[in-house]
């Protein structure tokens, strides 16, 4: 996403006990709504901390944002991607070197003052993203058989290197693309409510902002 | 050039460590935080035994009336002149240097202390007459990187009925100069017209021009020229005469302060408070990449206070446009009883700005 220019980025201090970075606005979106349902927003502030290579810098910013001195708890959200040790790893370095205390295992909660967690998507285990887990919470959604067929259908109908090199993004775009307002982004359609929160695909990640 | 900053039980400060010192310091916080206190600490500090600061920058807030129970008690944090000051410099060379404030006996009472610092002599006499008993006075011992001290007291004397201010100082320890420019109060012309003057000597003049020439593109020269027997510098905008510089804007004169304090100052230190006062061209960043290259040009470093938001972020932009980027920002922050201090260096403020995380 083109950054705004430094000029007009207004200042914001950090003003909750509880501070939530997603690596993209989608992210940020997704996580407000989540934390809107289970009636915790109050307490938290999500930011996006930018891409996957921002974090570091970020994280050495934030530490010293006026009232960052206050919170409490500190989650980092990371996908997973092609590889969910390497994606935990950099997030755990980038954690140390901002000075913070550093989980060994995903979802695991360290420290004080603020306590941290590193919260790996989809599950902490498997590869893949936000995608994976907002996909899993409709899989039994009417649509989702005929998302299926159209996928099925695109791999017999293309060569290999015009199908979507991000699947699960994609095919969280087609599920999307069946709802009534069809061209939501995945953080609108979560702010619309399209994303079924008492689905138990989000039960892990729901437990662990409870206790965040 | 200074590398770090620690400045114990002087004004709010209990022990503050200000770090990562580049050529040019921006200090912002909220209000109350110790920021202004901070410039007068290093200024102290700058000025080796030299007590008679310590009046000065009481004056520079207005304060113009002691008495015996508390001249320069203000300087001690609390009030509580039981536990020393002390200021510790670290500079690029590895080399400490060390002020040491603490109160002694000797009997001080109330007298006017005279707006005229700039004329402050080390017997400065005063027509108050004595309304207080005996009391303390204050010493200030300079330890050099060499180890060596250099003490100095201040107290009051009575006599031939009047009360004075009497500086003890044996010797004088050998120091770069530390120019203060006061928040609240212009420099007196006469003194920019000596240090322009200066210039001249030197053949320099030309680099004021080019600077002030930032803020107002119509001047073609400077020159000083006496009015009413006092030294003046004039501007040639290209009327048919010279125009007094008082006369021009806030910014022209502001700009023309700051530029010849650190020409002044050569391998010492500047401090600006509120750098921004009157002078809406800090917000842009040729001025700023000017006030660094002179900076660099007399090996000076610049400590400056600010509240602005604009001043941060076009401070920032010219650094990194400079290519150059010895600047850093830092932030005091009240943390229970005490002022912390953290610093901001070109990624961290870049982030900052870019992501709209707050840094004041």
């Amino acid at each position: 996403m083109k950054r705004l220019s430094p000029e007009f980025k207004p200042f914001k201090p950090v003003e909750r006990p509880k501070v939530i970075l997603t690596e993209g606005l989608d992210g940020k979106e997704v996580f407000c709504a989540l934390l809107s349902h289970l009636g915790l927003i109050e307490d938290f502030e999500v930011r996006d901390a930018g891409g996957k290579d921002n974090l570091r810098r970020y994280l050495r910013a934030l530490v010293i944002t006026p009232g960052f001195r206050d919170v409490v708890s500190l989650g980092v959200v990371r996908d997973a991607n092609t590889y969910p040790e390497g994606a935990f790893q950099s997030v755990h370095d980038a954690l140390e070197a901002a000075g913070l205390a550093a989980p060994e295992k995903p979802f695991d909660a360290v420290g004080k003052h603020p306590r941290t967690t590193i919260m790996i998507l989809p599950n902490g285990d498997d590869r893949g993203e936000l995608e994976d887990l907002l996909l899993k919470s409709v899989e039994d959604d009417p649509a989702m058989d005929c998302v299926e067929q159209y996928f099925e259908c695109l791999k017999n109908q293309l060569n290999d290197h015009m199908i979507p090199k991000k699947l699960a993004k994609a095919r969280a775009h087609a599920f999307l693309a069946s709802r009534r307002r069809p061209s939501l982004r995945l953080g609108e359609a979560a702010q619309a409510g399209y994303w079924p929160w008492n689905n138990p695909a989000f039960d892990s990640l729901q437990s662990t902002l409870n206790n965040l | 050039m200074y590398t770090s900053f620690k400045v114990k039980n002087f004004r709010c400060f209990k022990d503050l460590e200000l770090g990562d010192l580049a050529r040019i310091n921006l200090i912002a916080g909220k209000n109350n935080v110790g920021k202004t206190a901070l410039l007068e600490a290093f200024w102290i500090h700058q000025g080796g035994n030299n007590a008679t600061l310590g009046l000065k920058i009481d004056a520079f807030r207005g304060i113009h009336e002691f008495n015996s129970q508390e001249l320069l008690r203000d300087l001690f944090r609390e009030f509580d002149s039981s536990r020393k000051i002390e200021l510790s410099s670290y500079d690029d060379a590895g080399n400490t240097r060390r002020t040491i404030i603490t109160e002694c006996e000797q009997r001080i009472t109330q007298f006017p202390l005279s707006e005229n610092n700039e004329n402050m002599t080390p017997e400065q006499e005063t027509s108050s007459q004595l309304s207080e008993p005996l009391s303390s006075g204050i010493a200030f011992n300079y330890i050099d990187e060499s180890g060596k001290g250099y003490e100095a007291s201040m107290y009051l004397v009575e006599g031939n009925g009047k009360m004075r201010v009497q500086f003890d100082r044996a010797s004088f320890p050998k120091r770069p100069v530390g120019t203060f420019l006061a928040a609240q109060s212009r420099t007196d012309p006469a003194v920019n017209a000596e240090r322009f003057g200066n210039l001249r000597i030197t053949k320099e003049q030309g680099e004021m021009v080019r600077i002030l020439r930032e803020i107002e593109p119509r001047l073609q020269s400077l020159d000083v020229i006496p009015r009413g027997g006092k030294p003046i510098v004039h501007g040639d905008i290209g009327l048919d005469r010279l125009v007094p510089l008082p006369l021009l804007g806030e910014g022209t004169n502001r700009l023309l302060s700051y530029s010849l304090a650190i020409a002044h100052a050569a391998d010492g230190i500047v401090l600006i408070d509120e750098i921004e006062n009157g002078l809406h061209y800090m917000v842009r960043a040729d001025v700023w990449k000017a006030i660094a290259a002179l900076a660099r040009r007399y090996n000076v470093q610049v400590f400056s206070t600010t509240h602005s938001e604009g001043c941060i972020r076009v401070a920032h932009r010219a650094f990194v446009e400079d290519g150059q980027y010895d600047f850093r920002l830092h932030r005091l922050d009240r943390v229970a009883d005490t002022i912390e201090a953290v610093t901001y260096d070109q990624e961290t403020l870049a982030v900052a700005l870019e992501d709209g995380l707050e840094v004041r």
